[in-house]
Parts: C-alpha cells; sequence; structure tokens
C-alpha cells in the first residue's frame, strides 16, 4: 500500500492520478513489476486493462479474478481502488506459494485486475474499462470519450503507452475488495462486510444556453444569463432529495461555463448531474423531478435547457452464493460483519452483467472518500486480505460449473 | 479617410476570426500576435514609427511636430473576448489609424505629435483585472504586478507577452498631452434616442466582488447528504440570492448587475465541490450607492451561508468608482459633431474603458456611436457602417484641433 501511495503521491498523503496521466503511468509501470516479481503474466487490451495471470491449470480452465482499479480521483485518498488491486496480489502471493507446496490444488486460474478509468474524474463516463470489457460499451466508444481538454481516451493510451491489443480471458467469478467509502461498519463497530446490493444511478449531463452579452451596458431586461439558470436547478436539485430522505442522494460537481469572463453574461452552462437511489421507482421520479425544475429554471432566466446525455445505471443485487462464501470465510478468520449496500459504483458491478461478483467493504474512517485524508487502519486491510485469500482459494479449488 | 477605416476593420476581422463574424482574440495570445504585427505593418506603412513599452502596450507615433517631444494620444485595445464582437476595441485603433494618417496627408502644422495606441489586456478576459496595459502606463498598477498576472493555466502576462515578441524593454519616450477614444457604445442609449453621436463624461460605478465558497471534497455516492459540504450549493444560492437580492434593491437604485464567472473544484462530476469561486459586479452611477449594495450583499449572503452552515471568503473586493472625464473634451465633441451636422449627446458609460483609466494622468475623452441592439461581446454585435464613417470624422476633428491647441496644463498653476 505505501508503495503505491509513493507514485504520483500528494503532499497531504492521498495520491494525484487521474486515469490515464503522467500518474497513473508511473503506477500502472509499478504495477507491472509486482506482477513480474510474481511470475504472473502481464495482458492489456485495447482500453488499458491491465491482467496479472496466473495460468496454473491451463487455458480451458475457468478464471477466477479479484483487483480494482489504481486511477483516483483528484488529488484524494490512496485507498479507494488500489486497496481492491494491492488485496489482490497479496492474495496471489499467497496462493501462489500455497499451490508451489502442494496445500491448494488449483482447478482453475488466477487473474489480479486494474481496470481503467473506473473514476470518471477525468473522462466521463466512469467505470470505461470495465464496461468494455463486458461489452456494455464499445472499444471504439470508449476510445473516442474525450477529457475537458479534447483529448481522447485513445490518444491519452498511446501518451502513456498503455493501449494492448490483447482479448483477456473471461472470469467464471469476480471477487473485490474495496474501503467501504460510507461510516456504517466504523459505526456499528464491525470490521468488514460483503455489500449485497448496490444503489442505481441516473448520471444527467444537461445544457443551459442564453445569450453572451456585456455584463456591464446590457439592459437587464435584454439578459439571458445560463450561469443563473445553473444555479435555479442545482437549488431545486438540493430541495429535491429533502422529499425523499434517505432514498434519494443528490449531486451537481462539475460546471462548465463559457465563455466564463467575468465582464460577459454566460451563454452555456453545463452541469454534471447524479441522482441516487436504491429504488428504481425513486430514480424515475427523481429524473422527471429534474426535467420539471429543468424547465422552471429555463423559464425563470429566459434561456434554454437541453439534457445532453443520461447514464441510467441499475440498481440491483450481488450474487448470493458468493456472499456466502465471503460470509464464511470471514467466520473462519473470526471476523464480525454485516451486509451492506454499495451506493457508489464499482467495476464489481459491471463485472455482475456476466458472471457471478461481489465487492466486500473494509471499515473506513469517518467514512471519508475521493478526499486526501480518506482512511482505513492496516490491521483492517490485512485483515481484509486474509478474507480474500480464503475466498479465492475456494473457487480456485472448487470453481463452480 | 473612412473607406480606409473600413478596409482596414474588414482585414482585422480575420485575425482570430470566428465562424458566426465575431473574433476571438485573448490577450497576448497567438491571435492577438497577428493583430498586433498587422497594426505595426499597417502603422509604418502610413509612415508612424512603433514603440512597444514593457507591458506591451504599442504606440504608433506620426511626426506631426518633430521638434516637440509631446504627444496626443488617440487608441483603443486589440484584444478580445473569448468570442467578442469585432469593433469592440479594434475600432478605436484603427480609427486613430485612418483619423491620423488623414490628418497627416492634409499636411497641417500641429504643436503636438499624434500617437495611436494599442492598449494591452484592455478585455481581462484572459487575465485579471481588466485594463492592464492602461494601468501600468497610468501609473494605477505597478509593472511587476501586472507581469505576475496568471491566466487559468498559470501562465503569467510577463511570459505570455515574451513568447509573442512583445514585451518591450524602454518606457514610452514622448510625454502625452491628451487622450482620444473612439468606442462602440455597447449599449442601446443612441440607438434607442436615434442619435449619432456619445459624448462620454463620466462612468458609471462598479463594485467587483470575487467570493470562494468553501466546502469539502467527498464521494457524491455514498456521503450522507446531510454531512455534505457543497461548495457548489452555497454557490448556487448565493448566485440566485444575488439576483433576487439586486432586483429588489432596483426598487431605489438604477442597478446592472452580473454573477459571470464560475470556477469549482475538484470538477469532477462525482467529488463533491471543496471551493468553487464567483465573480460578482454591481454597477451604479453612484459609487456610495454600489458600496452600499454591496455591503448589504455581503450580509446578506453572510447569513444564507451561515445557516448552510458553511463559510466562504472574499477574495478581492474591488471598488471602482466612477470617473469624470475632462469637461473641455466632452464640448469639444459636441462641437465637432455640430458642425459635421451630426446629432450628439452627453452620456455616461456603463463600462471600463482605457480612457476612463487614462484621466488619472492626463485629460481624456470618449467618444461613443451607436451599437445595434446594444448587443456586445458577442459575435453577432454590429455598428453600421454610416455610424463607422460618421465616428471617424468626429474623431478626426476632434484629434486635430488638440493636437493644434495650446497646452493649457502649462498655464495651469
Amino acid at each position: 500500500m505505501e508503495e503505491q501511495g509513493a507514485c504520483a503521491g500528494t503532499a497531504g498523503g492521498g495520491v494525484n492520478r487521474p486515469a490515464l496521466t503522467e500518474g497513473d503511468r508511473v503506477v500502472r509501470d509499478w504495477l507491472r513489476g509486482q506482477f513480474d516479481a510474481l511470475g504472473m503474466r502481464t495482458l492489456i487490451d485495447g482500453v488499458g486493462n491491465m491482467m496479472g495471470c496466473l495460468e496454473w491449470a491451463g487455458a480451458e480452465a475457468p478464471w477466477i479474478m479479484t483487483g480494482s482499479h489504481l486511477d483516483s480521483q483528484p488529488n484524494a485518498g490512496r485507498f479507494d481502488g488500489a486497496y481492491g488491486v494491492v488485496a489482490g496480489l497479496t492474495a496471489a502471493a499467497a496462493l501462489k506459494e500455497a499451490v508451489a507446496r502442494g496445500a491448494l490444488v488449483p482447478k482453475a486460474n488466477l487473474a489480479v485486475c486494474n481496470w481503467t478509468n473506473e473514476e470518471g474524474a477525468r473522462f466521463q463516463p466512469s467505470l470505461i474499462g470495465s464496461s468494455v470489457y463486458v461489452g456494455s460499451m464499445s472499444l471504439e466508444e470508449a476510445l473516442a470519450v474525450k477529457d475537458g481538454e479534447g483529448i481522447s481516451v485513445g490518444a491519452a493510451l498511446d501518451a502513456i503507452g498503455y493501449r494492448g491489443a490483447t482479448v483477456l480471458p473471461s472470469p467464471a467469478a469476480f471477487v473485490e475488495m474495496h474501503v467501504e467509502c460510507a461510516p456504517e461498519l466504523e459505526q456499528e463497530g464491525l470490521q468488514m462486510g460483503p455489500f449485497t446490493r448496490y444503489w442505481g444511478a441516473t448520471k444527467i449531463r444537461v445544457r443551459m444556453t442564453g445569450l453572451q452579452a456585456h455584463t456591464g451596458p446590457t439592459p437587464m431586461e435584454r439578459r439571458r444569463d445560463a450561469l443563473l439558470a445553473a444555479a435555479y436547478l442545482i437549488t431545486d436539485l438540493k430541495d429535491l432529495c429533502a422529499l425523499a430522505p434517505d432514498r434519494l442522494y443528490t449531486s451537481a460537481g462539475r460546471i462548465e461555463a463559457y465563455p466564463n469572463s467575468p465582464n460577459s453574461v454566460v451563454s452555456e452552462a453545463t452541469l454534471w448531474v447524479e441522482l441516487r437511489s436504491p429504488s428504481q421507482d425513486v430514480l424515475a421520479w427523481a429524473e422527471d423531478q429534474f426535467n420539471r425544475a429543468l424547465e422552471k429554471a429555463a423559464e425563470r432566466s429566459g434561456t434554454m435547457g437541453k439534457v445532453l446525455h443520461v447514464e441510467r445505471r441499475r440498481a440491483g443485487r450481488f450474487d448470493a452464493q458468493l456472499c456466502a462464501c465471503v460470509e464464511a470465510a470471514m467466520a473462519a478468520e473470526g471476523i464480525a460483519g454485516k451486509h451492506l449496500s454499495t451506493i457508489a459504483a464499482h467495476d464489481a458491478i459491471r463485472l455482475a452483467e456476466i458472471c457471478p461478483s461481489i465487492v466486500v467493504a473494509v471499515r473506513s474512517i469517518g467514512g471519508i472518500c475521493h478526499n486526501a485524508v480518506e482512511y482505513s487502519k492496516p490491521e483492517d486491510l490485512a485483515a481484509g486480505a486474509q478474507v480474500l485469500v480464503r475466498v479465492l482459494s475456494g473457487l480456485i479449488a472448487s470453481p463452480a460449473p | 479617410m473612412s473607406d480606409d477605416l473600413l478596409d482596414l476593420l474588414n482585414r482585422f476581422q480575420a485575425f482570430g476570426a470566428t465562424p458566426r463574424g465575431g473574433v476571438r482574440r485573448l490577450a497576448a495570445g497567438a491571435e492577438d500576435l497577428l493583430a498586433r504585427a498587422a497594426f505595426a505593418q499597417e502603422a509604418e506603412k502610413r509612415g508612424a514609427r512603433m514603440h512597444t513599452d514593457p507591458v506591451g502596450n504599442m504606440f504608433a507615433t506620426f511626426a506631426m511636430a518633430p521638434d516637440a517631444e509631446s504627444t496626443v494620444l488617440v487608441g483603443s485595445h486589440l484584444d478580445s473576448q473569448p468570442t467578442g464582437g469585432r469593433f469592440d476595441g479594434t475600432l478605436g485603433v484603427l480609427a486613430g489609424l485612418a483619423a491620423a494618417s488623414s490628418i497627416i496627408r492634409k499636411g497641417v502644422r500641429a504643436r503636438h505629435n499624434i500617437t495611436v495606441a494599442n492598449w494591452t489586456n484592455e478585455e481581462g478576459a484572459r487575465f485579471q483585472p481588466s485594463l492592464t496595459g492602461s494601468s501600468v502606463f497610468a501609473g494605477k498598477m505597478a509593472l511587476a504586478d501586472a507581469l505576475a498576472l496568471e491566466d487559468r493555466d498559470g501562465r503569467s502576462l510577463g511570459s505570455a507577452l515574451q513568447a509573442i515578441g512583445q514585451r518591450g524593454s524602454t518606457p514610452f519616450p514622448l510625454r502625452p498631452v491628451r487622450n482620444v477614444e473612439l468606442h462602440v457604445e455597447q449599449g442601446d442609449h443612441l440607438e434607442t434616442g436615434g442619435l449619432h453621436i456619445g459624448a462620454v463624461t463620466s462612468s458609471w460605478a462598479a463594485r467587483k466582488i470575487t467570493v470562494a465558497f468553501l466546502g469539502e471534497p467527498s464521494h457524491t455516492g455514498p456521503t450522507p447528504m446531510h454531512r455534505r459540504r457543497d461548495a457548489l450549493r452555497s454557490a448556487a444560492a448565493a448566485i440566485t440570492h444575488f439576483h433576487a437580492a439586486m432586483e429588489k434593491e432596483t426598487e431605489d437604485h438604477q442597478l446592472h448587475w452580473s454573477a459571470a464567472k464560475i470556477v469549482a473544484e475538484p470538477d469532477s462530476p462525482n467529488v463533491v465541490a471543496s471551493r468553487v469561486t464567483v465573480w460578482f459586479e454591481i454597477r451604479n452611477p453612484a459609487h456610495a450607492v454600489t458600496v452600499g449594495v454591496g455591503d448589504r450583499f455581503i450580509s446578506s449572503m453572510t447569513s444564507l451561508i451561515d445557516a448552510q452552515g458553511l463559510a466562504f471568503e472574499i477574495v478581492r473586493d474591488e471598488h471602482r468608482p466612477g470617473v469624470m472625464l475632462d469637461p473641455v473634451g466632452v464640448e469639444r465633441v459636441m462641437q465637432a459633431a455640430l458642425s459635421l451636422g451630426l446629432s450628439a449627446t452627453r452620456m455616461m458609460t456603463i463600462t471600463g474603458h482605457d480612457a476612463l483609466t487614462l484621466q488619472a494622468i492626463m485629460p481624456s475623452t470618449l467618444i461613443f456611436i451607436p451599437s445595434v441592439g446594444g448587443l456586445s461581446h458577442n459575435e453577432a454585435e454590429l455598428t453600421h457602417e454610416d455610424d463607422i464613417r460618421n465616428g471617424c470624422a468626429v474623431l478626426e476633428a476632434t484629434l486635430l484641433y488638440f493636437a493644434q491647441e495650446e497646452e493649457r496644463s502649462k498655464e495651469a498653476p
């Protein structure tokens, strides 16, 4: 954990590794070195997903996979994502040793994964790597996605030398370790627990269009201010979640204003809005309310509102059998835990579309995430890795048909 | 003369041309350099001598009075908003060039030289504050402070000027006795009144308040709503509050206001914003009113943000009292218009101009011509050819008068 934290580490103890930046390249090089040291073969696909492979049981045998992502939010914590990859490396070392001394007879192969652009900080949408891997997004579409400066995923991959051409093996099961990013385990004095459900999310990119004009002499009644329209919308969005407390989370985290000069009325304001809920019904209701708020904001400011893009990720459940495996492993380690729901997205949600999949959460301190002070205790991280070894060991010894 | 100006305007429209007829010439950028180089070329072709000062202000001097070290300044700015109009600023520089060369061709005698100026970063679109070049020239801003201003990518004005070879080494050597600027009105006062010429008497006051709303970065997913400290929400609440509060203030005051720039950090869709900076502006004819209205806004915003359990800090609070321009110049413009058979009015300007800044060190004059629909800082900004001809004629008459006039400042005690 310390080694990866030093890759594009920040003064505040965090990391700054938005996807496919120089910082991401540094940590990817580090990961490749770890794969080499463990005798794992490194595979890289067309969207830069990395896999370290131990092919014990032959090419036709099922693949058990683990891992997460090494990219980060700008100046964010060093645990989010990275813990899942590091736990995978630790487990791979332990399992390799078990195979070597005959304690584990592998009927399946093992891969440790690093999925590209999970965070969606630099490139939207998030989960690009795992989406391409499971086929819910085409490779062409993914490579064409551009960041705020117009640089495409394809060009950024080429720039850091991580555009591969390998067709990766298919998974029989995926187990992802992750820090909880919420305060529930800590509040109940528990070390870890499987996520059994995931919240759905509706992500909307919306643009308000007004009229660019001088902020001085232009008569007030002639102004059509897109930033005012965006402010109305953000304010209404906040009021919306009060109507469904604990069942609806809303946010607008990014705004782009044009021309964004203090002397010109904003003619275009683009907002990135998120609606999250455990219930599909609430999500549908919230999207409807959002559209009404958009109309109202446009009307009040004399602007036009247009939804540019909507991504709807359904709420759902992780695999019950894998959940049972995790609970058995925790029990064997003497760890008490509980079932949790994840509100944040994880690569395992994408993987669930093609194989049994689960995320195991390890306690976060203060529930803080996407912040450089994000923290989880070393003993919790180590306990999580122990549980992962047991779960993977079971799956490798007797993979489900 | 005016056909010369129309040709020049057409030529300069190409530098940073945008698809819908506007220009993009951010200060000290590549397009600005194209315009600057063409300005120097056109001025030298007409017999002027060029000088560039350390903040990139350009001076094209026509030796009307070769023995005199005094000169009358005329000009404006060639930089533009990110998608600006083609007349804003550019008209004043090119009209200065056309008027000065027309005067030269007439072979008249003068007491002073004439210098056409292009002032650096008038717009303040790339580097804030605006009016950088004329402020340094007028001694209102230190050269070192100006050169240290940074754009959003962290590039300093000094290094940007260096990069385009527009950072001179010596101050302007002549002694300016007066300044005259022709500009499009950018409002609709002249158009709605059916008037040709505006003789600007003074400017509205402005208060520009830059506020940073402070939050705490967290995940937009799992972080419980009540735990979020969302700076973008504070900013949005403050912006809607600002517009409502100003609307209410208009019951008592004639106000123009705006919140036109916003910068969010870290600006990722799934991180709660931790710091959001917003640029607010309040304008009124009287300085005392902008002060009072601004104070009331800051106080009510404090209650609003406190109630949210959040905080803000004032990054910059700039008071721009209105400027009274030289009254002799106003009367000169009125007379010039009259003698050319044009209708004219004395009026105030709501926007900042280099001429207002320069009034600090010399008598300064600002002439307006109509803007169609009062639209400005927009690619569709337009001023009709007839109005351009009229404006240039008034400028030339005013300029000639002042170039031949004895210096009054010498007679003053």
